[in-house]
């Protein structure tokens, strides 16, 4: 883990990283009208971060600190879709009751539609590309101690 | 009828491999056979013949011909559930060769039944 | 109705404020925690006397069309609340227990926020109207538990809880299996829902072989007799706390309930499943005793009496008349009060002496004077003497299975109550009378807030006998016995409103 890979390696992550991520971000923002979301995008973001990860390299001290900003990432991308969530419920409504939807309630089928749910899918994409790379993360630093 | 008996048969080598295999990562692919097996005959579950994708736009809203969305939702449920089990489960095996050198339950087992 | 959503908003909220601020809060989480809980637990006494029981509150306003619901539901009734109220009250308890028997681990934070996690997954057990929300809490606290159970880090530990791991999640996918087979058949997940497009069509074979894989699902999680090889591994493995919350509650909100659900509103409790139940129910009341009879391990006494517990429990839910669920739903409560302080002696013990094999201990009745009183009303509770509470619930099961017509199996169960004295009284004998020791003479009885939540618990003991009393047992037993007895046609009140 200490040194990377590869040259040929290190050339072809360094040309599909932007295009992994481009993709996840395009799920994760067309979560409410296309199959995917938050879960599946996220996934695609981690699986960029993870092969940057394993075609480059990393020290231990840096992966220590990825993995704490990773660990309360997580957190606090749940933390805000539990906001979100409670809105409703603050307001009488009921929990995860979708506000926006009400009043912005945007075109069926385009982008801009589902109220409350893509910002929601937001949170859960950050939610589980973080949970994920914590996850790679202690795996490759266990490794590191033996 | 008979892709539903191969998810069974699917279903039946995973808890085979889960209660006869003595090797940790062994046991923990069978429980990842069982949780497959499952997930497909979830995804059987709600299939429909000549079904399109359960999406509504401006061209096509006739939920007839349809696949039922709700089992892709329940298989997508469960993927995550189970990417946090295996995930635990490995993570675990990780730590138990670390104190054991092996991954044989022959070996480790030194608690009583 | 809208504060049900704080069951599960509140415990979520409290477990990721805990991780992100935990280096500055980790002196007082256990406190937080326990105050959490204490509050949602006044939560589930003002849910008594606020609402008509039973309701349903939909997720996100979406609210059923024509009598079909659409979107997740939660479902409160009496049963419901008996459970949040054990759940919640439990949570504070231990986690005031583990403020200082705690204090030894790492990552503390870490711990109390899988505590509200499990406490969270429980909630959402007990409220879910639905199969496959049911199946998500379950997941939920069921990995919080693992976590917890391993999380001394040791061999023993990582060993018990890959056991657990392993037949749990066997027993998560057998559920999942059966919960697939529900859809096939009914095309809903809601539970009343489906048990009323069951109850126009006959598919009895598939209804026969989904009943037996929840059986053998949740009969794992609940450690039922033949499953229950996981249990006394896991539950002495875990640190003192986690063991109170795991016997006291999870075995029984994971196991007992959504099964006592399932049967008594979904599958009917027609044809042989009274049968097997009973079976089930005798078999682990007195195989399990016997086997804690011979335990030397405090622990692993205390799990194996567990298995038993839950055996009158199932003998009683078996049972199927009304009596019998008021006794059922009396012992369970019950037993998470004595198990839980059980546990919490234990845990006192190996604290202050190091170890818990009963051959080496002896003579603690002068140096841990708290604990011994306390494990002393604690075991005679359990054993079933009266005044305590074990006593009267074990009677009203004794009853039950005599007014049912199985005189037998009221024997049956006095003479596993006897065995489960017999056992208790060797704990007493071999841990806290016997001559002393040379070991004792740096002995000290635990930390003051340990004291506290094991003689709240105590007094709980003695006083649980006041369920039996007309107005409270009105108040808490009958409407959650009520809703269980009504059977088949109770689901048309959840799909009421």
């Amino acid at each position: 883990m200490k040194h990377g890979m590869s040259v040929i390696v290190q050339s072809i992550a360094r040309l599909m990283v932007p295009f992994i991520w481009m993709f996840g971000i395009y799920i994760i923002a067309h979560g409410h009208i296309s199959p995917g979301g938050g879960f599946a995008g996220g996934v695609f973001l981690a699986g960029g971060f993870i092969l940057i990860t394993l075609a480059f390299g990393s020290a231990p001290d840096k992966e220590e600190r990825s993995q704490d900003f990773a660990s309360k990432l997580e957190s606090e991308a749940l933390l805000i879709f539990l906001i979100m969530a409670s809105i409703g419920l603050v307001l009488k409504l009921g929990l995860m009751a979708n506000l926006l939807a009400k009043t912005h309630p945007g075109l069926p089928g385009h982008i801009a539609a589902g109220g409350l749910i893509p910002w929601e899918n937001l949170a859960i994409g950050v939610e589980v590309s973080a949970a994920l790379a914590v996850m790679f993360i202690a795996f490759a630093r266990h490794r590191l101690k033996e | 009828m008979t892709l539903y008996l191969l998810t069974f048969i699917l279903f039946a080598v995973g808890l085979y491999g889960v209660w006869t295999k003595r090797h940790l990562i062994r046991i923990i692919l069978g429980l990842v056979i069982m949780e497959t097996a499952m997930n497909l005959f979830l995804i059987l579950v709600g299939y429909r013949e000549d079904g399109v994708a359960p999406i509504i736009t401006e061209n096509s809203s006739n939920t007839a011909v349809m696949v039922d969305p709700i089992p892709q939702a329940l298989v997508l449920t469960a993927i995550v559930i189970g990417l946090a089990t295996t995930a635990l489960l490995l993570a675990f095996s990780v730590r138990i060769y670390a104190k054991y050198q092996t991954l044989d339950l022959n070996k480790i087992r030194n608690l009583r039944g | 109705m809208n504060t049900i959503a704080y069951f599960l908003v509140v415990p979520l909220g409290t477990a990721l404020l805990l991780v992100i601020f935990g280096r500055w809060v980790v002196r007082w989480a256990g406190i937080i925690v326990s105050v959490v809980f204490s509050a949602l637990t006044a939560l589930v006494v003002q849910c008594y006397f606020i609402n008509q029981l039973p309701f349903t509150v939909a997720v996100g306003g979406w609210e059923p069309v024509q009598g079909i619901p659409l979107g997740i539901h939660w479902v409160v009734d009496g049963f419901t609340l008996l459970m949040l109220a054990l759940i919640n009250f439990t949570g504070a308890i231990v986690a005031l227990y583990s403020i200082s028997s705690m204090k030894s681990y790492t990552k503390l934070r870490k711990y109390y926020a899988l505590l509200m996690l499990l406490g969270l997954g429980m909630n959402g057990v007990a409220l879910a109207g639905d199969l496959f929300t049911m199946y998500v809490f379950l997941e939920i606290s069921a990995i919080s538990s693992y976590i917890l159970v391993a999380f001394g880090r040791g061999a023993e530990e990582l060993e018990a809880s890959f056991k657990y791991q392993v037949l749990g999640g066997s027993a998560s996918m057998l559920i999942l299996f059966a919960i697939a087979l529900v859809y096939r058949l009914t095309g809903t997940l809601n539970i009343a829902d489906a048990s009323r497009v069951l109850s126009g069509q006959s598919a009895e074979m598939t209804m026969l072989f989904t009943g037996a894989l929840f059986l053998t699902g949740f009969g794992l999680k609940a450690a039922i007799m033949p499953f229950h090889s996981w249990l006394p591994d896991a539950h002495p493995a875990a640190p003192a706390p986690v063991s109170a919350i795991l016997s006291g509650v999870v075995i029984k909100v994971l196991g007992i309930y959504p099964l006592c659900r399932l049967f008594y509103h979904f599958i009917g409790f027609e044809g042989v499943w009274t049968g097997i139940w009973l079976v089930l129910g005798a078999i682990s009341l007195m195989v399990a005793n016997i086997l804690a009879l011979a335990q030397w391990d405090i622990k692993r006494l205390l799990a194996y009496c567990s298995i038993s517990q839950i055996g009158y429990i199932v003998i009683a839910m078996g049972l199927g008349t009304e009596l019998g669920i008021i006794a059922g739903l009396f012992h369970m409560a019950n037993h998470t009060i004595f198990k839980s302080l059980l546990f919490f002696n234990a845990g006192a013990i190996e604290h202050a002496t190091g170890f818990r094999d009963l051959r080496k201990l002896g003579g603690l009745r002068t140096k841990m004077p708290v604990t011994y009183a306390t494990s002393l009303i604690a075991s005679f509770s359990i054993a079933g003497l009266p005044p305590f509470s074990g006593f009267w619930s074990k009677l009203l099961i004794i009853i039950a299975c005599m007014k049912a017509g199985h005189p037998f199996l009221a024997i049956w169960a006095a003479l596993g109550s006897m065995l489960t004295l017999a056992a208790f009284l060797k704990f007493q004998h071999h841990g806290f009378g016997g001559p002393d020791k040379e070991y004792q003479q740096s002995i000290k009885e635990v930390s003051f807030s340990s004291q506290i939540a094991m003689i709240i618990l105590a007094i709980l003991c003695l006083g649980m006998g006041c369920l039996m009393l007309p107005g409270l047992r009105s108040a808490i037993l009958e409407p959650a016995a009520n809703i269980l007895s009504q059977g088949l046609n109770a689901t048309t009140l959840f799909l009421g409103n």
